[in-house]
């Protein structure tokens, strides 16, 4: 039988199928759905058989059988997890219609709270449940849910959640999210409920396209905080939970091969990373040592050129459990990514400083082409031992590994200078995660509960001479014009962040004034050690040497240096203590109301150590403080598939570790530098209120409102610096800021086919009153002055949308499933000049994939990214037209809408397309 | 009787003539300040420094060392300041009060690097120059720096990498050998000689500027302008010679200017600028001069020998040429090649001078009749070589066997002119200098120079360049 494979893979219950019927000569149907009898979900997929007929339960849980004879008949249903139930039916005549629900029962011991649940499934009913029953706000992706869909990484299945909209890497990557308006600096990452501390070179927050989506049993997104959860999720937090130990043998494997429609017109450019020495000279010879050229080898700027490389995936599960109560359980999964990326950009640099009344100018016109290789390694493993009834410890332990190989050309056409400087760039990044946690939950009595959490883990990235020349040419070339060979530079830089916690929670449930009342209590003590290093070595051209091939090119040292490395503000130290400690209790005020409050208290001590010399203001320094937060949520179930939520809660953003340095990098087109003489961290209250129904099945309907009023934000804006030529990128508190939207998801199924939406609107507002204006004033000169502006938060779009097609046929194990997501305009790069900040133009992309089964243990899946090819758009709020009505102004290619707006960037990523297999036990 | 009524008009004539031509000589007196705070010579220097380095004494600076906020630090003629650092690491003088390096004609002050020579021939290899290569700091002036006052000073090997501690002053580690940053700040260079540097020798991002008959030699390796003026930069750049600059003599920008501060205006005058811009790599600027960004100003009477691109205008990001004048400049090529760039076209170097029927050559005589402003043009051979200047000593026209960036350092050369030179008596005088800056033997400029009837800086009437 076709459904059988479902319950031979989970060997969870067999049920003989009994078979009664009576001889009778009319046909009849026998109706109805099967369901879930805890909370009315239809499961879908399960096998119900009658007669020796078999079928399996449609999406929106109903079944039906059509032909029967007059007779008695015995129904037969029966799905993994649930015990199986048969039911007595009776068609009194061939024309007789028998409606018949069924309830199964959940084997599995029915979950209490999201962060502590060892047994939630990894299927889409089960996540509904998820979201109906947790304390916090939060919307929930099955693994089952993941599987099907066109992303490989958590980074780009974040984009299905309700609210979430994402943010891209240069090479059209998917890497960070922006929940409801509030950038990835307001949102913390969770493994396992568990904080994991970040690769980033500069920041808090995860890349989240280490992670391959498949390592995951669900990906949880919550949008409000209960006291027991860490404060610092103004937006939210992303919860990663692993798979976990199943019940039985479980393997699985996929392999997937594909490759991306930006090749072969354009070529993947190769380098070879060999020489690529691992550790700086100064590393390897001693800090004071001179370099010399020979440790500077440029094998590593030769290009390979590849017309067709394929990407390709391979998973592999395997987990059991073991022990003559089956008290161990293991699951390890692994995965391999190896995708290659083409990306064509075309960027117009804006002046540092616009022309008169503020009309933009262009001093560089860029086309940059990526050729991008990431290879993807992602480990994790579970194991645990359940002692007795009442004592459990487990182990588990994520690893991820990300080797980004970077190509980058660009052609950079001077206005100024009427020249062109072609720059190659050879960039070898790896990034890596370990986080071991070993975790115990202990049954003290029959109504307390203790569990706690050691946590070691590290994150680290390394970019090992990362090596990038200029040659340059006249757009004209006159008898006085060469190809001309310029500088080239080669960038050590590493960090590591060494993060060791612990959590302890206790929990205690009794009644207040005969109500049930769960009262807990806890904290945590994190010690975080970070480190950044950071060395370069800067080479000129010899005088006047004309270039040909970067094998024959004649450098010299940088005459400032020669040879000595280039040590400066970005190697640091930076420690972090946090101290937290938490109580709250939930009342059931009555069956229907439950109150969840609380308060928690976190501590924050924070000291870093720079390089800088010591006449150099904040060169080192300690910051401490402390915040309360308060939070209380309201639960109302109106009926038993309808709640009401309200909560409100206080939450923090801490600045990043590099914006707290008075230093950093020079950057792609500006200075980098932090400021902790004035930044601030970021305080906010959330209001929210969600309106749920879950009705028959996976269908449900969430609406819900929230508020933000968030003291001392940060952005990164570009900062004019008194006197100092160029403009400095930096984070900027900039007083006060509200946030305020709408959301709404909805899910329907009829039958085979499903619908899946949502959409949020979001509305923020900052003013900041310093930004610069220049005119010309009565005596004719050109002079500035300070206005104001009123903005949405940067990166903040009004309108987030998303719908899902999906089709999903158990008979023939089909499932199909298209994906749109829309992304509103929002503010990419904060000008200090009126009226010209970078505003990201709005996309639509479509994404579709499939699964068919084959065989028992086979099916073939698909996943086709990006098929409309939706390109990456900046532009400036400001008229094409009038810009080239001014003097000097040079004509822009891209530009589409000259009345309003002057296109900067575009970006084109392509179609990928990956086709694999997957095998399941 | 007729006779002698002659005589004694023509006397008059003479006497009337005579006053209105020669000023007074006077010899007085100059009151003695007694110095504060002697500096002592016999250890070396570093740290905060205030206080008065004593005339003829020679004091080695071997860490960073800071005139801080309020302190005033005064050099005194002779004086020769050798910024050593310790073991290989450069050294400079951050400023955030005020300096005073007050050398006169007969006893100047040095700030130098010990133990280097220069190397005055021509065609000395660039590449191992030790010009080039930066061996100490420099002069960086804070925003905080209220006034720099440099006369009869040689500057010679600056431009070294920059401390963390400074670069807060420059805001980047682009090293200058003098740097200030002050648009409500006064910086005075007079008189004085500055040789060799990595990048630009004088960058300024706003200040009152008073840059009067100095000498710019050999500056800037693969750029960098005798003087970069950015960011609401006001004042008069004059009498200058610039000689071998890797890319201009002055640039004026009026990029990054503070909010309310009024943009860059400098007026560029009777400067002499010879074989600029032939180190600078990028290939579509440099030269002689630029107005770029917003930048207005003047540039009249500049003697431009053999530079790679005549004055600038630069189109994108456009000058503020409402309010830019210029004309009366003279101009000498050696080849078609260079002659051809006078006037510099939009294609090539992005720039929209206008032809000034007042400069030498007219443009009217090698410019085709079709030629419209920014156009590419290639000049008659009649052009070349036209229009000696008559340098006293010089190697113009320039000598076989040598490049034209091989020009860099005055040398042996005398580039006063000889009586019959063109540029006698061809200048515009009806101008002013802006005058910025107050006039003060010790805190402002002692002469400021009005425009001279010689072309460049080298005047008949013995003012002008001095050296």
């Amino acid at each position: 039988m076709i459904g059988n494979f479902l319950t031979q893979k989970f060997k969870c219950v067999i049920l003989p199928i009994l078979l009664l019927f009576t001889i009778n000569s009319f046909a009849g149907d026998i109706k109805g759905r099967v369901v879930d009898a805890s909370n009315g979900e239809p499961l879908v997929g399960a096998t119900i058989s009658v007669n020796k007929t078999s079928l399996l339960v449609k999406l929106d849980g109903s079944y039906h059988f059509k032909g029967l004879n007059a007779g008695n008949y015995t129904i037969t249903v029966s799905y993994a997890g649930y015990k199986s139930e048969t039911k007595e039916v009776t068609l009194n005549s061939a024309t007789d219609v028998k409606n018949v629900d069924i309830n199964l029962v959940p084997t599995a011991s029915s979950l209490t709270s999201v962060t502590v649940s060892s047994n939630g499934k990894d299927n889409d009913k089960s996540v509904r449940r998820l979201e109906k029953i947790a304390d916090p706000i939060i919307n929930v992706l099955s693994s089952k849910n993941i599987q099907l869909l066109p992303d490989i990484t958590v980074a780009n299945a974040l984009q299905r959640v309700s609210g979430v909209t994402i943010e891209k890497s240069n090479s059209g990557e998917a890497r960070y999210p922006i929940i409801r308006g509030m950038e990835k600096r307001y949102i913390n990452t969770l493994v396992n409920g568990i904080k994991i501390p970040s690769p980033d070179n500069k920041n808090r927050f995860i890349p989240l396209d280490l992670f391959p989506s498949e390592l995951l049993e669900r990906l949880e997104v919550g949008k409000s905080l209960t006291p027991s959860m860490e404060g610092d999720a103004i937006g939210g937090t992303i919860n990663l939970v692993m798979k976990d130990a199943p019940n039985q043998l479980l393997l699985q494997a996929n392999a997937s091969a594909g490759f991306n429609t930006s090749f072969p017109d354009q070529k993947f450019s190769k380098f070879d990373n060999s020489t690529m020495a691992y550790s700086s000279p100064a590393q390897r010879m001693g800090s004071t040592y001179v370099a010399n050229l020979n440790d500077l080898p440029v094998a590593h700027l030769n290009y390979t050129e590849l017309s067709n490389p394929v990407n390709s995936t391979m998973g592999l599960t395997v987990g059991n459990r073991f022990g003559k109560a089956k008290q161990f359980g293991f699951v390890v999964s692994g995965s391999f990514q190896n995708i290659y990326r083409g990306t064509t950009s075309n960027f117009f640099l804006p002046n540092s400083q616009p022309g008169l009344n503020n009309i933009p100018l262009f001093s560089d016109l860029q086309l940059r082409k990526y050729s991008v290789q990431s290879q993807r390694k992602g480990l994790n493993a579970k194991f645990d031992y359940h002692i007795n009834k009442n004592n459990k410890i487990s182990l588990f332990n994520t690893y991820v590994l990300l080797d980004d190989y970077t190509t980058r050309f660009i052609w950079d056409t001077v206005a100024l200078n009427s020249v062109v400087d072609n720059s190659q760039r050879s960039q070898w990044t790896f990034q890596s995660i370990n986080s071991t946690t070993l975790q115990g939950e202990h049954k003290l009595s029959s109504t307390d509960k203790i569990d706690w959490s050691l946590v070691n883990s590290i994150a680290k990235s390394k970019t090992p001479d990362q090596t990038t020349f200029t040659h340059q040419y006249a757009i004209v070339a006159t008898s006085l014009t060469a190809d001309k060979l310029q500088s080239m530079s080669r960038i050590w830089t590493s960090n590591r962040d060494k993060d060791q916690s612990a959590y302890f929670n206790y929990t205690k449930n009794t009644s207040v004034f005969n109500r049930d009342f769960e009262l807990k209590l806890g904290g945590l003590y994190r010690d975080k050690n970070r480190d950044n290093y950071y060395i370069s070595y800067g080479l000129k051209p010899l005088l006047g040497s004309t270039y040909s091939t970067i094998n024959t090119a004649q450098f010299l040292f940088n005459p400032l240096s020669d040879g000595a490395p280039g040590l400066n503000g970005n190697n640091y130290t930076f420690e972090e203590k946090i101290t937290a400690g938490y109580l709250q209790g939930k009342w059931n005020l009555s069956s229907k109301l439950e109150l969840l409050g609380g308060i928690r208290a976190e501590n924050t001590n924070q000291h870093y150590e720079t390089l800088l010399t010591k006449d150099v203001q904040a060169k080192s320094g300690t910051i401490k403080y402390t915040d309360l937060l308060p939070s209380a949520q309201f639960k109302y179930a109106l009926t038993a598939n309808q709640n009401i939520r309200f909560a409100y809660y206080r939450a923090i953003a801490r600045p990043g570790f590099s914006e707290l340095i008075p230093d950093g990098a020079d950057g792609e087109f500006f200075k980098e530098v932090g400021d902790p003489v004035n930044l601030k961290h970021t305080v906010a209250d959330n209001l929210d209120l969600r309106y749920e129904l879950y009705s028959k099945g996976s269908d449900q309907l969430l609406l819900g409102g929230f508020y933000k009023d968030i003291q001392n934000p940060i952005e990164i804006s570009a900062v004019k610096p008194q006197n100092i030529n160029s403009l400095y990128l930096q984070p900027v508190n900039i007083g006060k800021a509200t946030n305020y939207g709408f959301e709404a998801v909805a899910s329907k199924f009829i039958g085979s086919f499903g619908i899946s939406a949502n959409y949020t609107f979001t509305n923020s507002s900052i003013t900041n009153d310093s930004l610069i204006l220049s005119y010309r004033n009565t005596a004719g000169q050109i002079v500035s002055k300070r206005v104001s502006e009123t903005r949405p938060l940067q990166g903040q779009s009004n309108h987030v949308g998303n719908v899902s097609f999906i089709y999903k046929n158990p008979k023939i194990g089909f499932d199909f499933q298209t994906a749109v997501v829309y992304t509103g305009e929002r503010i990419s790069f904060v000008s200090p000049y009126a009226g010209l900040n970078y505003w990201q133009s709005p996309t639509t992309t479509l994404d579709i994939s499939f699964e068919k089964r084959f065989g028992k243990h086979f099916s073939f899946y698909g996943k086709i990214n990006n098929l409309t090819d939706a390109p990456m758009e900046l532009s400036l709020h400001q008229s094409y037209n009038n810009y080239m009505a001014g003097s000097g102004a040079r004509a822009l290619a891209l530009q589409t809408d000259a009345a309003n707006r002057i296109i900067i960037q575009k970006d084109y990523y392509r179609t990928t397309y990956l086709f694999g297999i997957r095998y399941k036990l | 009787m007729k006779q002698k009524f002659t005589y004694l008009i023509a006397l008059l004539a003479i006497g009337f003539a005579s006053c209105s031509k020669t000023e007074e000589t006077k010899d007085l007196w100059q009151a003695v300040i007694v110095p504060a705070s002697p500096i002592s010579e016999s250890a070396p220097l570093s740290g905060a420094i205030k206080g008065t380095m004593l005339a003829g004494k020679t004091y080695t600076v071997s860490g960073d060392i800071f005139v801080n906020t309020g302190d005033t630090l005064i050099i005194q003629p002779g004086v020769t300041v050798n910024f050593t650092g310790t073991g290989g690491v450069p050294v400079g003088i951050g400023v955030k009060g005020t300096l005073l390096s007050l050398g006169t004609k007969e006893a100047p002050i040095n700030l130098t690097y010990p133990g280097v020579t220069r190397t005055d021939q021509l065609g000395a290899n660039p590449d191992t120059d030790p010009a080039l290569k930066g061996k100490w700091t420099g002069v960086i002036g804070a925003t905080t720096c209220p006034l720099i006052v440099i006369k009869w000073t040689h500057v010679d090997f600056g431009g070294a990498a920059i401390s963390s501690a400074m670069k807060s002053f420059t805001g980047g580690s682009s090293p200058y050998s003098v740097y200030f940053a002050n648009p409500d700040g006064s910086f005075i260079l007079e008189d004085s000689w500055i040789y060799g540097s990595t990048d630009d020798p004088f960058r300024i991002n706003g200040g009152k500027i008073h840059i009067m008959r100095n000498t710019f030699e050999k500056c800037g390796y693969t750029g960098g302008e005798a003087m970069n003026a950015k960011a609401g930069t006001i004042g008069d750049f004059a009498y200058n010679l610039c000689i071998g600059m890797a890319t201009n003599g002055p640039k004026v920008s009026n990029i990054n200017v503070a909010v309310g501060k009024p943009g860059s205006n400098v007026r560029i005058y009777n400067n002499t600028m010879i074989n600029c811009g032939y180190r600078r790599s990028a290939a579509g600027r440099g030269g002689s001069i630029n107005f770029e960004e917003g930048a207005g100003g003047m540039a009249y009477n500049n003697l431009i020998v053999n530079c790679k691109f005549g004055l600038r205008v630069v189109n994108s990001p456009i000058a503020d040429t409402a309010n830019l004048k210029y004309g009366y400049n003279f101009y000498y090529a050696d080849s078609i090649s260079v002659a051809s760039q006078f006037i510099p076209s939009l294609s090539v170097s992005t720039a929209i001078s206008k032809p000034m029927e007042t400069d030498i050559p007219k443009p009217s005589t090698y410019l085709p009749s079709n030629w419209t402003i920014g156009a590419v043009y290639t000049a008659p051979a009649s052009v070349v070589g036209a229009n000696n200047p008559q340098f006293i000593n010089a190697p113009v026209p320039l000598p076989a066997g040598l490049m034209l960036r091989d020009i860099a350092v005055v040398g042996t050369s005398n580039y006063a002119l000889k009586p019959n030179s063109p540029c006698i008596g061809a200048g515009f005088i009806g101008f002013t200098p802006r005058a910025d800056v107050i006039v003060d033997l010790r805190l402002g400029a002692t002469e400021i120079t009005p425009p001279g009837k010689d072309i460049g800086c080298y005047q008949s009437n013995g003012r002008g360049n001095q050296h």
